[in-house]
């Protein structure tokens, strides 16, 4: 079985609210909170109508880690997790343009990398989310709940697949 | 002074002197007016007054969040844009959803102030600390959505928040609003124009600072109490579904979506209808929901036409009814149209209605429109009337006027601008108040005249055939269990009921959350709730992110502090009772429909704006505060100041 990460649900499942950013904002520093300090975002696209959430995928080869300048990142071999060395990072951004998925950020106000830690296997994005958009599984389990929506809900399969985080 | 919540700065920009400075938001300020509406309405007050024209450099624009702006309280996304109205010449305010609110506040700011006019049109972006007015000239003439993709390309970040006006608000279009984020409006009173007067085509904002919340964990724990008591609610599954669009047809069987200009009682077009109601709509259209910021409800919708996602209109201002026009497709471009060109959906709805309703009585005529004819159900004449009204073209510079000034100009009857508060110049929505005696008295005594978010709580009035069982009570007690149900009855219970929900609405706008969470609302819920004490959620927030201790009976005091304040305002301009009244169309005879038959008494009804005055502390004559109760709020100054400008306090 493949690691638990973070799924969407259904392509329309996401409203766009960003409770999910506010959520991780204020997980990861109590007591204050703004969404560009968050680990997850939503990229709204009025034009298409496609509202995405994005965070890291913990890639099996991590483009983030290779572009770092400075060797700040590191993929934890247990868990998958890129992990910041916060003393060597200098908030390049080099990783941001790197991952081709969107899923790193470099915070603005500390200016040090920041991506999904799923809060110790207990992700408060997926607690807080009242649209359930955000499903917390395995990809074993994620594509077998996709197969029964997809015949249930006659979503096209061009469209289930890009539900895939 | 409290450092949660607030962010304790107002940004203040002097467009003439291209001067920008940052100003300490004093703590009395923040302990009795709180935040949004509430600070807005005293800054204006301060700061304009009769002698300021509202298209003139002089009048202010004052855009304002609150301290729980941004935080994870639930629809804590909206704000408020004030200024003097060049609709009414009164106090004129908008409130908004969306992104914008939130972002101003990452930035750093509680409230934006401007004043002046730039000479050449210009666009203000704040990046924190970083405040530049920025040349505009390329962004004239731009419609909204182009202004936002032009700026969000130009900062390189697709999530800088962008507030603008369209055509409308450039051409000083008095129906002109102000848009953010490509599809959310702060609509009513004309504040586009207002805009457009300083030369002000957009603001641009992006934010890196925290906003800092006191505790953290009670915060949580609110939270999730509110979210469980949502769930709770009998309208939950259906809400978070269909949201607004079912005001479709729900308001047109309470009787309350208007017909043909009004001309036709509200109600008499359920058959045709019914094809455009909710249920049809999502069989036939594919729809998605979308939220503001910060919403778990996600009422808005974007429906596909013609393979393109577009805004679904909020089902209260959805009536084509009023030009006899049921085209679902239609509605939707049509609702684009006017944020695209930033105007206000209900008052074109009501000044194009009314112009049909000229032409078709000869007191307009082909000659005044550029050879069109101006008939109802031609959707053709809407989408042409938008266009001119936006550019000021034609007869289309009469109907930027709004629908009382425009119906003056052509010598048209009063009764045929259906308004309430006629004196007051307001812009109605489409809405049908006649029989309906709490919702006539509610749009009338509006401090921005004829807002329908200000105090009337439809299905609290009996309009749906069931009242919750604590207005049953409210009813029973005031010995008038006879009214129940009966809207057309002007029982005095029901300024009672009003002022009660006029709080709750000005609470709402002073902490600046959603009225849809509200007891006022759709989603007030009266099976299933267990926790429906607005007032004391919105104190408990405000404690909790602010680090404040206030009560329920603060929070109230501090609502009625803040409508005194605009109905001072609104006094000092010469508004008094007279101006309240609604026009007679208002008060005939239902003809077919839910209310057949049926009409305000209107002696009955001059007795119930007695009793709401009464209630207010305000004198029953004039509707001018008294000294006392003004002084009991703490807003002594006011009343020195309206009896030297000779109003009898």
């Amino acid at each position: 079985m493949s690691r638990p990460r973070l799924y969407l649900r259904h392509p329309d499942a996401c409203t766009g609210c960003g409770i999910c950013e506010l959520v991780c904002s204020g997980q990861h520093e109590p007591g204050t909170v703004n969404p560009a300090h968050s680990r997850i975002r939503i990229n709204i696209n009025p034009e298409t109508g496609r509202i995405i959430p994005l965070m890291c995928r913990f890639c099996t080869h991590p483009a983030c880690v290779t572009a770092c300048p400075v060797e700040a990142l590191s993929q934890n071999t247990n868990t998958g997790m890129i992990e910041v060395d916060e003393t060597t990072c200098d908030g390049c951004g080099r990783c941001v343009e790197a991952c081709k998925f969107n899923g790193i950020y470099v915070h603005p106000a500390i200016k040090r990398a920041i991506s999904c830690d799923l809060c110790d296997g207990d992700p408060q994005c997926v607690k807080y989310c009242m649209k359930d958009a955000l499903v917390y599984c395995t990809s074993e389990e994620y594509k077998k709940s996709r197969k029964i929506s997809v015949h249930s809900s006659s979503v096209s399969t061009e469209n289930a697949e890009k539900t895939e985080l | 002074m409290s450092t949660h919540g607030w962010t304790g700065n107002i940004l203040r920009v002097d467009l003439t002197h291209a001067k920008i400075q940052t100003e300490l938001l004093a703590e009395t300020l923040r302990l009795d007016f709180i935040g949004g509406r509430g600070i807005n309405s005293k800054i204006l007050y301060d700061e304009t007054g009769p002698d300021t024209d509202p298209l003139g450099p002089e009048n202010r624009l004052i855009i304002g969040t609150s301290p729980v702006t941004g935080t994870l309280v639930p629809t804590s996304s909206r704000f408020t844009v004030t200024a003097k109205s060049p609709l009414t010449g009164i106090l004129g305010d908008g409130n908004s959803g969306g992104f914008f609110g939130p972002e101003l506040k990452y930035a750093g700011y509680d409230t934006l102030v401007f004043e002046g006019r730039s000479e050449n049109p210009v666009y203000l972006f704040i990046d924190d600390d970083r405040v530049e007015i920025r040349e505009a000239g390329h962004l004239w003439g731009r419609n909204t959505h182009e202004v936002t993709s032009i700026l969000q390309n130009e900062i390189g970040d697709s999530r800088a928040r962008v507030l603008t006006i369209g055509q409308a608000g450039e051409n000083l279009v008095k129906i002109a609003g102000v848009i953010n984020d490509r599809e959310h409006a702060a609509a009513r009173s004309g504040l586009g124009a207002v805009m457009g007067s300083k030369n002000l085509k957009a603001v641009a904002v992006r934010g890196s600072n925290g906003v800092s919340v006191a505790h953290p964990e009670a915060l949580l724990e609110l939270v999730n109490r509110m979210y469980e008591d949502y769930k709770r609610c009998s309208s939950y599954d259906w809400y978070t579904h269909y949201g607004g669009t079912t005001a479709i047809i729900d308001m047109c069987r309470a009787g309350s979506a208007p017909v043909k200009n009004y001309m036709k009682s509200g109600g008499t077009d359920l058959e045709k209808r019914l094809p455009i109601a909710h249920e049809r709509i999502f069989e036939q259209y594919k729809l998605r929901n979308v939220a503001c910021f910060g919403c778990p409800l996600a009422c808005d919708k974007w429906t596909y036409i013609d393979d393109r996602p577009m805004k679904h209109p909020d089902g209260g201002s959805f009536h084509g009814a009023i030009w006899e026009i049921y085209d679902y497709p239609f509605l939707v471009k049509f609702n684009e149209l006017c944020d695209q060109y930033g105007l206000d959906l209900y008052s074109v709805q009501m000044v194009t209605a009314a112009a049909m309703e000229w032409f078709e009585r000869g007191i307009i005529t082909k000659k005044d429109s550029d050879g069109l004819e101006i008939r109802f159900g031609d959707k053709d004449v809407v989408r042409t009337l938008v266009q001119k009204i936006a550019r000021r073209e034609g007869i289309g510079d009469i109907l930027a006027e709004g629908s009382v000034r425009a119906g003056q100009i052509v010598g048209a009857d009063p009764d045929t601008t259906s308004t309430c508060g006629y004196g007051k110049k307001t812009d109605h929505g489409p809405i049908d108040c006649s029989a309906i005696a709490g919702l006539t008295l509610s749009l009338s005594v509006s401090t921005r005249g004829s807002g329908h978010l200000r105090a009337v709580a439809p299905m609290a009035w009996g309009v749906f055939g069931s009242l919750p069982p604590k207005w049953q009570k409210v009813f029973k007690d005031a010995g008038a269990g006879n009214a129940m149900d009966k809207p057309w009855i002007a029982h005095p219970v029901k300024a009672e009921i009003a002022t009660y929900f006029e709080n709750v609405c000005t609470s709402s706008d002073i902490i600046e959350i959603c009225k849809n969470t509200t007891e006022f609302y759709y989603f007030y819920g009266y099976e299933g709730r267990e926790h429906k004490d607005d007032l004391q959620w919105h104190a408990d927030f405000l404690n909790a992110v602010a680090g404040i201790d206030i009560d329920r009976q603060t929070m109230e005091t501090i609502a009625r502090r803040v409508l005194n304040i605009e109905k001072a305002y609104n006094v000092r301009e010469g508004m008094l009772r007279e101006h309240d009244m609604p026009t007679t169309r208002l008060l005939r005879k239902r003809v077919g429909g839910p209310l057949d038959g049926r009409s305000i008494d209107p002696d009955e009804l001059q007795r119930l704006f007695d009793h709401y005055y009464k209630i207010h502390g305000w004198d029953v004559t004039t509707s001018i505060p008294k000294r006392g109760i003004l002084k009991e709020l703490g807003l002594d100054y006011v009343a020195d100041e309206l009896e030297a400008a000779g109003c009898k306090v």
